[in-house]
């Protein structure tokens, strides 16, 4: 029967040679007359630099009838045809034309599937709507150039074998068949190499199999899997390149057999104590050596010139696929470094506030993605805290993440309000990443007065949970996301929240679920923050173990949480590091502590100097080795503030008339002050009435 | 940094504003700062603390030596610290004024610094 559409079907080729003009022909069994006109159109006009003749049909019997006779050298195969169901149609078209390869092209994207075709025969399995012109082009010639050698090599078994051998010969090559792309193409680098290593030895009935690959910026091979040398993976023995029997196959580019290894020049120690016999081949892409792969035995042995043939037709399918999964993992390594290196390594100490984050990488074998968090110190004992994602992943997903994060940095520093921050970024994302997306929150928390600004470009909106109501989300001052509208404007949203809050902070990765609505999911987030939870890092952990149970799915999941200080406490304690940064830190936390009690503006600013003083004084004369620290504390009773600083030095006496300033001025702003100087250090005790919690500087 | 210091002329007078926190963490890559425009101050020079919150020993140290390199040279150093600037009392308590005069505005200060180089050339 005439195919139904057909370009070609005239022509009177002979099988496996090429027509007039160069085009080979393909035969497209392919029930969707729709589809069928799309890759017939897609091969007509060809990719890759080739285009082919397609015959068409809606049935395999039609298909099957056709195929003995005709010159089709590959045929596009569909499953599901009306007249055969799933790889049916493969062993039916292989039954009449077992030369002619077969490349499914499937709507069903099932692994279990693909392996069943793959077992009846088939060449190669694509996925209907993520195969392309050049994907579905390269796929038929890479399945006519396998089935030209294997016929060739076929040909060159029949010859030389008898009936008993070459029934063993056609089981290798349905080994070797197994080795596709499509099989192989999904593994990480490890498991490919192991996958390959239980193929080639099963195939050559070997005992040992290894796999070196090359290092050509240090003209080393270094083993990295094998089979029965497992201690030498784990010894990671490295081979020059031109020496042992490893290195010459690269050198020479060519297969070596060695009968006798005893007497060979063998580098690797474990090899030489174990093999007896082995054969060798490099492993070569595009001529390009990647490595070498040996098989050997325990036992003496002869390895033929068939074996070598068998292991060059394996070793050239491992190293296409070693090349493109050595490619991945590179990339996959650059972009993880790239993001993680973006994150803080630990958060900041904040005066005033609790903090806690995770971030959970997406699911094993997923590329990274732009899930990104900061905590900025700013002036005045404000933080800034920012919570964004990219759209896109791998490597121009976390570069663009790297840039939004060093520029809401220097933005935020300078001190702009929330609105202004974001829109700046929006503006550099149109700027220097045209067409590129990102959401954002961004918020500027005062701890002192627990005031909080905060503007979101297109961002989940935050969860702020106080202590006496529900948890609630902050819905305010909803932007677009950055680089979506040209001069997009923002708005600046505010609250005070309540002493002892929590503010959560977190990446879609959290809350969306597949066919779960968002709000769904939102309401369950606040559900899970109203159950309660110890501090902020307790209630990230339960947000994440309730929302994900399984774990982060595709997405990468960051989440971000801070709780205020607690109403008034009548007690302050800190051990800092003796080095002047610790000033601030110092000052911050003794404001704070101040302002909850009640103390007025000056009172506030004198003890605060005062303290300063001392503590400027025990980082001067702090001495020990390794690091040396010391302690600030402060009490609040009977209307009188306590201020205890004490260092772990010896104070020299004032040198100068500024030097002794410090001193004066304690004695100055403060009712009174004890200096102790013992042999373990020196311990300033200071006090300074205060009228009562509330102004006094009013009163 | 804590503190950030912007620089103006005005008048042929330079100004220095002090945004911030001084302490000791600070103070001498402030001075280091402040050293170069000495060098390049032709009247006078106004140190405009309306935006300092906090001055400790180490930043009046800074104010002190800051007076005597500039009075060493013939010039003044005039201060600007507004009445409701937390650091007005500490300034006010070392007698900083003994050096350095303080005026309570920005204008202020540039007149006064003026009115001085005339009355330096009648003299």
């Amino acid at each position: 029967m005439a195919p139904v559409t057909s370009i070609s079907a005239d022509d009177p080729s002979l099988p496996g040679a090429r027509p007039k003009g160069g085009r080979r022909e393909v035969m497209l069994v392919e029930d969707s007359l729709d589809y069928a006109q799309a890759v017939t159109s897609m091969l007509d006009y060809g990719a890759q630099g080739e285009s082919f003749d397609v015959a068409h049909f809606t049935r395999v019997g039609d298909a099957a009838a056709y195929l003995p006779t005709s010159a089709v050298c590959c045929v596009l195969l569909d499953l599901n045809l009306p007249d055969a169901s799933g790889v049916d149609a493969v062993r039916a078209l292989q039954a009449v034309a077992p030369l002619v390869p077969i490349v499914v092209l499937s709507g069903v994207d099932d692994d279990q599937v693909a392996l069943d075709a793959m077992h009846e025969g088939a060449q190669d399995y694509l996925v209907k709507g993520r195969a392309d012109a050049d994907l579905i082009t390269r796929s038929l010639r890479y399945a006519m150039e396998r089935a030209r050698t294997e016929r060739q090599r076929m040909d060159l078994v029949r010859e030389r074998t008898a009936r008993a051998e070459a029934e063993t010969a056609v089981s290798t090559v349905s080994r070797l068949e197994r080795l596709t792309e499509a099989a192989l193409g999904h593994l990480s680098l490890e498991d490919l190499q192991t996958e390959l290593l239980e193929h080639v030895s099963e195939m050559l009935n070997a005992d040992t199999a290894a796999i070196l690959l090359l290092d050509e910026e240090r003209g080393v091979l270094e083993l990295s899997a094998a089979k029965g040398l497992e201690e030498a993976v784990k010894a990671r023995v490295t081979i020059p390149v031109g020496s042992g029997i490893a290195g010459r196959i690269v050198s020479e580019r060519r297969s070596i057999v060695i009968d006798d290894v005893q007497s060979a020049d063998v580098v690797s120690p474990v090899v030489r104590e174990r093999v007896k016999s082995l054969v060798g081949v490099p492993l070569m892409a595009d001529r390009r050596i990647v490595g070498v792969m040996h098989v050997g035995t325990t036992q003496p042995r002869h390895f033929t010139a068939e074996d070598t043939v068998v292991l060059q037709l394996a070793a050239d399918r491992a190293a296409r696929a070693i090349e493109r999964a050595q490619a991945y993992q590179q990339e996959h390594e650059t972009a993880v470094t790239l993001q993680r290196s973006l994150l803080p390594d630990r958060l900041p100490d904040v005066p005033g506030l609790e903090l806690a984050a995770r971030y959970l990488p997406g699911a094993a074998g997923a590329e990274v993605g732009g899930d990104w968090y900061d905590v900025i110190p700013l002036a005045d004992g404000r933080v800034g805290i920012a919570m964004g994602d990219v759209v896109g992943r791998g490597i121009p997903a976390a570069s663009l993440m790297g840039q939004l994060r060093n520029a809401l940095r220097a933005y935020a520093v300078e001190g702009h309000p929330p609105a202004h921050v974001v829109e700046r970024l929006d503006r550099l994302v149109q700027t220097l990443n045209p067409g590129r997306m990102a959401t954002l929150l961004y918020m500027v928390l005062e701890p002192d007065t627990r005031a909080l600004t905060f503007a979101n470009a297109g961002h989940l909106p935050p969860l702020l949970a106080e202590p006496d109501s529900p948890p609630r989300l902050l819905q305010g001052a909803r932007g677009v996301p950055l680089g979506v509208l040209p001069y997009a404007s923002f708005e600046d949203a505010g609250a005070t929240v309540a002493p002892g809050s929590t503010l959560v902070v977190y990446t879609d990765g959290l809350v969306e679920e597949r066919g779960i609505s968002l709000e769904e999911r939102l309401a369950e987030l606040q559900r899970i923050a109203a159950l309660g939870f110890d501090g902020p890092n307790d209630l990230c952990e339960r947000l994440l173990s309730a929302l994900l149970p399984g774990g982060p799915g595709v997405d990468d999941v960051a989440v971000l949480a801070l709780t205020t200080a607690p109403a008034s406490s009548d007690r302050l304690s800190l051990t800092l590091p003796a080095e002047p940064e610790a000033l601030i830190t110092a000052r911050r936390a003794l404001r704070n502590w101040l302002y909850e009690i009640g103390t007025g503006p000056d009172t506030l600013y004198d003890i605060t100097l005062a303290t300063g003083e001392a503590c400027t004084n025990a980082i001067e004369h702090a001495y020990a080795p390794g690091e040396a620290s010391f302690d600030l504390e402060g009490t609040y009773a009977d209307e009188e503030i306590r201020i205890v600083v004490r260092d772990y030095g010896s104070w020299r006496p004032p040198r100068g008339q500024n030097r002794g300033r410090g001193l004066k001025l304690m004695e100055t702003l403060m009712d009174h002050v004890n200096v102790q100087r013992g042999a373990t250090g020196t311990t300033v005790e200071m006090t300074r009435r205060i009228d009562g919690a509330g102004d006094r500087d009013a009163g | 940094m804590l503190a950030d210091v912007s620089f103006e002329e005005r008048q042929g007078i330079s100004i220095a504003r002090v945004r911030g926190e001084v302490d000791m963490s600070n103070a001498t890559e402030l001075s280091a700062t402040l050293q170069g425009v000495v060098e390049h101050v032709a009247a006078g020079l106004v140190l405009d603390f309306s935006g300092t919150t906090y001055l400790d020993s180490a930043g009046l140290h800074f104010v002190f030596d800051l007076g005597k390199r500039l009075r060493d040279r013939g010039q003044r150093l005039e201060l600007v610290v507004p009445p409701e600037s937390p650091v007005a009392a500490i300034l006010k308590l070392v007698g900083v004024e003994s050096l350095s005069p303080i005026s309570t505005s920005l204008d202020e200060a540039v007149a006064n610094v003026l009115a001085h180089g005339a009355e330096e050339q009648e003299n």
